[in-house]
């Protein structure tokens, strides 16, 4: 084995030296090192038939020999390159191919509007929380001042967890159908006055199209002062989305029914598709982008807040439905394909 | 909900210069969204009524004339392949530019001059169905529209002449729920009165003997009763109200145009004279009614369904009862499902001689279980729901029978039962302050104009001036008496007053305030800081891409992946088998979207942050017990070459941690190699694991030539242990010496692992001051040699070789003797 190496290693440095050209120096290095016939990988596949004690000396000895092999390849090639009459050139070099691509990674869009309303709140001096995803009926209906009878209630409408859906109250459990109920542990357990944010995804027992999710991302706020009106709440909205869009929204508030909140309303904003001159994202110009709204009384109550003494102001962001604004994403499903053909655009 | 512009004028007079398109747009401010408004005359310009004075032969065609039309002064030849065609009649004559349906297409299209079979024709006189009134106007086929008996000015637009010239408006159903008072025109238009200043009319109602004397005291227990007809309530809470009237010598008929026409475009199909007018009142006031024929029944029982019992409704379908239907009966079976739907027996044909009208209050709950039991959605119980005023009972009744007198010619009313308990009508009153409303509002609106506004909304305000004389302070308290129609639970509280003065004023009129100024102490929340630059470290600075995925996993998942089911939080109702199960490892998500994504794409990494599910209890704000919902930190690469390595490299970069060797016992890992994972730890604490997937578990999944590698970390775990890489840096001077490098490399047993040589050399001598993997590979001897470099380094002066070499050997010789290696030269 020994000597078939050194010949072998004879023979590749005598021809590799008598080449002259590249193609001459691929010939000769494949007759040798070519992975399936070349003349020294078929020798390395014989390593196998040797005897256990030889095999180290002859793994070295290999390896020797295919690095000196390799040293030698190398230089040639240099030299040839250096003295081609072919040699290139700068004026060669092509720089209209394109970059290398570098491989960054992306956050999915609901995480990058998320941190864009992060930054905005904060800016106000919102803290940020966040609320259990099982929760229970009394926090996901009970102390928001929904009737016990209110339809949301019932099975098609609210994901109840197995077991407990026969109890009533804190002791039926629910997938949160909402995030409003995270308000009232926040209530419960701070002082006013407070300004708060608690982001996360809800869950709703429906039939999924473009428009409709069983899981969808939210954004809601909760501000409670001495003194927040109608009216500033109204600036909480415009200052909020002017932040997240990078341009004034005009926006408009208008009655909307919503059990925890009184009064209640839908506030929409000025379709940035069209100027608000309607098209096929908006219809007639506006598009639906949070309810909002004082907390109802009782739902102050159920947070241990004198509803006489503290005013205040939710807003309830549908996350989703801004992401889809603001990227022109047509299809909310989309969010959770996980398909990186989407998930790649952002 | 749809509201026709034409009905509403009946009860306010709008004036020329406010648009459908103001009124609209005034409504969504102040009271409930106009989703959309269509103009239906826009269909039907130039289209005019016309008079056929004279009919010619046509030349070349027998099955067609030649018509003479007058339109108004002008005269058109035209040609016509109408059967009914006669001189004298008065048709419908469309002239060019109209928008016509021809046979057997769909859309319009528009109207040119043209030349039929040599002849000029000028327009055409058109059939319903070509101008898309076939449903007021029915025809047989080839017969044009035979408008002789309307009594209609010649030349006229065929809209206007018609009544067809209606704007109709798409209301938000779902914004108005807890607003039963504006589920029909009379509501809607009592908000535009108010919203534009205008005098809004009552509706005509039959006013006559028995009525009137129920009238006089509808507040206390009442009951009329008729030798005619006998009428019991057993149930005063599910069934309030009970009117019966009794119409006699009824000729059941088509309903005239206008009915038909109104109707139509309310998108309501128009069946008879006695069921359009129900129907028609049920829009217009909001009370839905009912109609049954007298002959089938011999009494009004309004009753709970007993056990067994069944009836077949008006739709033809069989349906069960039980003890929670509400129904209406006589004194034998149930004749209607209360509210939702009437019967077969009873209802209204053309035999029909005799009606009992219905005008009711039924209770909202037990109307919409009994919808959703019987799979029922009508107008009526859309209203229901909402919990209608018992008072409206009356008016519907009221406004059913003056339209029976102007529409059935003939009907005699025969005789009017009422059946009433001393339901809950106690007027409301609610007590607020001027300043209250100001604060709420943030605006500082007038007494006057507050009373002003809540007057034009039908409240009956009342100031009592409180005066203080101690402190020389006059302030005012409002009394705040609520119109019956606003007293359905909807008007309660002062909070509600705020509302009505507020959106009537118009939020577009609150101006600038700066309530939101608040020195505060600014808030640090390091959780979320963490939360955006681990994000930003795995995507911009590891390439992964951050996925969402559903809080569920499918059984077919849990299946494959060997994960048993029995320990996860399951969903009582799942809408499908594949979200019945809520995950307890983020693993069978990724795994889904490594699958998803292999058929695009062939090397990737992923990322999710999301809680899981698990049965032990956890604390959270709050007096509930709740499931632990821990948030997991997972990923997963997707490669030819070696993932494990990669997942680890991107792990370590999070955080300082500790791995140690597998000892997976949770039933989720059963699918990850022993081998190839680990467990980090934090500290002491195990926070979570990383490893390849299992051979085996590749093909059921039919990943081929791939290697797939997963971690999953307990993010708050992570956070609260403070330990992470990406948090604060301190910097460490930069030495003035150099470093001396040297590079080793052993043959060693595949036993030795590389966390073996590490414990000798780390702690080893104190110039030692890096010490760095560089390669491994396999010496075709039952051995690998490993390589390494070691990087000694004083502050304090520059090595001399001697002294690293002195080193050096010490490590040779202390890894020659306790793991058998022979150093490679």
């Amino acid at each position: 084995m020994k000597d078939r190496l050194q010949k072998i290693k004879k023979n590749i440095v005598n021809e590799l030296k008598r080449t002259q050209t590249i193609n001459q120096l691929e010939i000769v290095y494949n007759k040798y090192f070519s992975r399936k016939s070349g003349e020294f990988s078929r020798l390395i596949k014989d390593v196998k038939t040797i005897a256990m004690e030889q095999k180290p000396v002859i793994g070295k000895l290999l390896n020797d020999v295919k690095n000196e092999a390799q040293i030698l390849y190398d230089k040639i090639k240099d030299d040839i390159l250096q003295n081609s009459k072919f040699a290139i050139q700068n004026s060669d070099y092509d720089p209209t191919l394109p970059g290398e691509n570098q491989k960054i990674g992306t956050l999915h869009p609901i995480t990058r509007v998320k941190n864009d309303l992060n930054d905005a709140f904060k800016f106000l001096g919102f803290e940020i929380y966040e609320g259990p995803e099982i929760t229970s009926e009394a926090y996901a209906f009970d102390k928001l001042n929904f009737p016990e009878d209110h339809p949301a209630r019932e099975i098609m409408d609210t994901y109840w967890i197995a077991g407990a859906e026969k109890n009533v109250g804190k002791n039926k459990l629910c997938l949160r159908p909402h995030l409003t109920g995270g308000s009232v542990r926040y209530m419960q357990t701070h002082k006013p006055p407070f300004r708060f944010v608690y982001p996360g995804r809800a869950f709703r027992n429906e039939a999924t199209d473009a428009g409709h999710e069983r899981c969808f991302y939210q954004y809601e706020a909760l501000i409670v002062n001495d003194r927040i009106s109608l009216a500033g709440g109204k600036i909480l909205v415009d200052t909020i989305l002017e932040r997240v869009f990078g341009k004034k929204v005009k926006i408009r508030m208008r009655p909307g029914f919503f059990p925890f909140v009184e009064p209640g309303f839908e506030i929409d904003m000025q379709c940035l598709n069209c100027g608000g001159n309607g098209c096929s994202v908006c219809g007639d110009g506006w598009v639906e982008m949070m309810p909002g709204g004082p907390p109802h009384p009782n739902v102050f109550k159920a947070g241990n807040i004198d509803p006489k003494k503290w005013q205040g102001f939710y807003i309830n962001i549908g996350l989703d439905r801004l992401v889809m604004m603001k990227y022109g994403i047509d299809d909310i499903r989309l969010m959770h394909s996980g398909d990186l053909r989407f998930l790649r655009q952002f | 909900m749809l509201i026709s512009f034409n009905i509403l004028k009946n009860f306010i007079e709008i004036p020329k210069n406010i648009s459908p398109k103001d009124v609209g747009s005034e409504l969504t401010k102040s009271t409930v969204e106009v989703e959309k408004i269509i103009d239906k005359s826009g269909y039907l310009k130039n289209i005019y009524t016309a008079k056929v004075e004279n009919i010619l032969k046509h030349p070349n065609a027998d099955k067609l004339k030649l018509a003479d039309v007058l339109v108004g002064e002008k005269k058109f030849r035209v040609v016509c392949g109408g059967i009914n065609l006669r001189e004298g009649m008065i048709t419908a004559v469309a002239l060019p530019g109209a928008q016509i349906r021809w046979h057997g297409k769909d859309g319009f299209v528009e109207l040119k001059k043209t030349e039929i079979r040599g002849e000029k024709s000028a327009g055409m006189i058109c059939a319903a169905n070509e101008i898309g009134l076939y449903e007021t106007f029915p025809h047989a086929d080839m017969e044009i529209m035979d408008l002789s008996d309307l009594n209609l000015t010649v030349g006229a637009d065929i809209s206007d002449a018609l009544g067809l010239n209606d704007v109709i408006f798409m209301i938000d159903n779902k914004s108005i729920t807890n607003r039963p008072d504006l589920w029909s025109h009379w509501g809607i238009a009592r908000e535009i009165a108010a919203i534009f200043n205008l005098k809004l009319r009552e509706p005509k109602l039959y006013n006559q003997s028995a009525l009137n004397d129920a009238r006089s005291d509808v507040h206390t227990k009442l009951k009329i009763q008729s030798s005619q007809l006998k009428v019991s309530i057993e149930d005063y809470i599910l069934c309030p109200v009970y009117f019966g009237c009794v119409v006699d010598d009824l000729e059941i008929k088509e309903s005239p145009a206008w009915l038909k026409n109104v109707l139509i475009s309310l998108g309501q199909k128009p069946i008879n004279n006695i069921v359009d007018i129900t129907n028609y009142v049920m829009f217009e006031i909001g009370e839905p009614l009912h109609a049954f024929d007298k002959d089938k029944m011999d009494g009004i029982v309004v009753r709970r369904a007993g056990k067994g019992e069944s009836m077949i409704t008006l739709d033809e379908v069989e349906r069960k009862l039980d003890e929670s239907d509400l129904v209406v009966a006589d004194f034998h079976r149930a004749q209607s499902l209360a509210g939702l739907k009437g019967g077969l027996l009873s209802g209204v044909t053309q035999k029909t001689k005799s009606i009992i009208l219905e005008a009711a209050n039924f209770d909202a709950l037990t109307i919409r279980r009994m919808g959703l039991k019987h799979g029922l959605k009508t107008e009526g119980s859309n209203r229901w729901e909402k919990g209608l005023h018992p008072h409206l009972a009356e008016i519907g009744m009221r406004r059913a029978l003056q339209l029976i007198l102007e529409v059935c010619h003939g009907a005699k009313i025969s005789s009017v039962i009422i059946e009433n308990k001393n339901s809950d009508l106690k007027p409301i009153t609610v007590e607020t302050t001027t300043k209250f409303i100001q604060n709420r509002i943030g605006k500082k609106i007038s007494e006057k104009e507050i009373v002003s506004i809540l007057s034009k909304l039908g409240f009956k305000v009342s100031i009592k001036n409180l005066n203080n004389s101690k402190f020389k302070l006059k302030t005012s308290k409002l009394f705040i008496g609520v119109p019956w129609w606003r007293s359905t639970g909807d008007i309660l509280i002062e909070e509600d007053i705020v509302e009505e003065v507020a959106r009537i004023y118009g939020y577009d009129n609150l101006a600038k305030t700066h309530e939101l100024i608040e020195l505060t102490e600014a808030k640090h929340q390091p959780q979320y800081d963490f939360e955006i630059k681990i994000k930003n470290y795995l995507s911009v600075g590891c390439g992964m891409s951050e996925v969402f995925n559903y809080p569920w996993a499918s059984k077919k998942i849990l299946d494959s992946l060997g994960i048993n089911d029995e320990k996860h939080i399951e969903i009582a109702h799942p809408s499908a088998e594949d979200n019945k199960f809520l995950k307890t490892s983020l693993l069978s998500g990724l795994i889904k979207n490594v699958e998803d994504n292999l058929r695009f794409s062939s090397s990737f990494k992923l990322f999710e942050l999301a809680r899981v599910y698990l049965s032990g209890y956890e604390k959270f704000a709050g007096d509930d017990k709740l499931p632990q919902q821990p948030k997991m930190l997972s990923g997963a690469v997707v490669t030819k070459a070696d993932p494990f390595l990669e997942i680890k490299g991107i792990v370590e970069g999070i955080a300082d941690f500790k791995f140690k060797t597998n000892d997976f016992r949770e039933n989720e890992l059963i699918s990850i190699n022993r081998h190839k994972s680990l467990v980090i730890l934090c500290g002491q604490e195990k926070i979570g694991w990383l490893g390849e997937l299992k051979d085996g578990y590749y093909e059921k999944f039919g990943f081929r030539k791939k290697k797939i590698a997963f971690f999953e970390i307990d993010f708050n775990k992570l956070i609260s242990s403070r330990e992470t890489l990406l948090s604060e840096k301190k910097y460490s001077p930069i030495s003035e010496y150099p470093c001396v490098e040297r590079d080793l490399a052993f043959e060693l047993n595949y036993t030795i692992k590389w966390r073996d040589i590490l414990n000798e050399i780390e702690g080893f001598d104190a110039l030692i001051e890096h010490f760095q993997f560089l390669s491994v590979y396999d010496l075709i001897n039952g051995k690998k040699s490993l390589a390494f470099r070691i990087k000694y380094h004083s502050n304090e002066k520059t090595l001399t070789d001697k002294e690293v070499v002195d080193i050096e050997s010490k490590i040779i010789e202390k890894l020659q003797k306790k793991f058998a290696a022979n150093l490679r030269k």
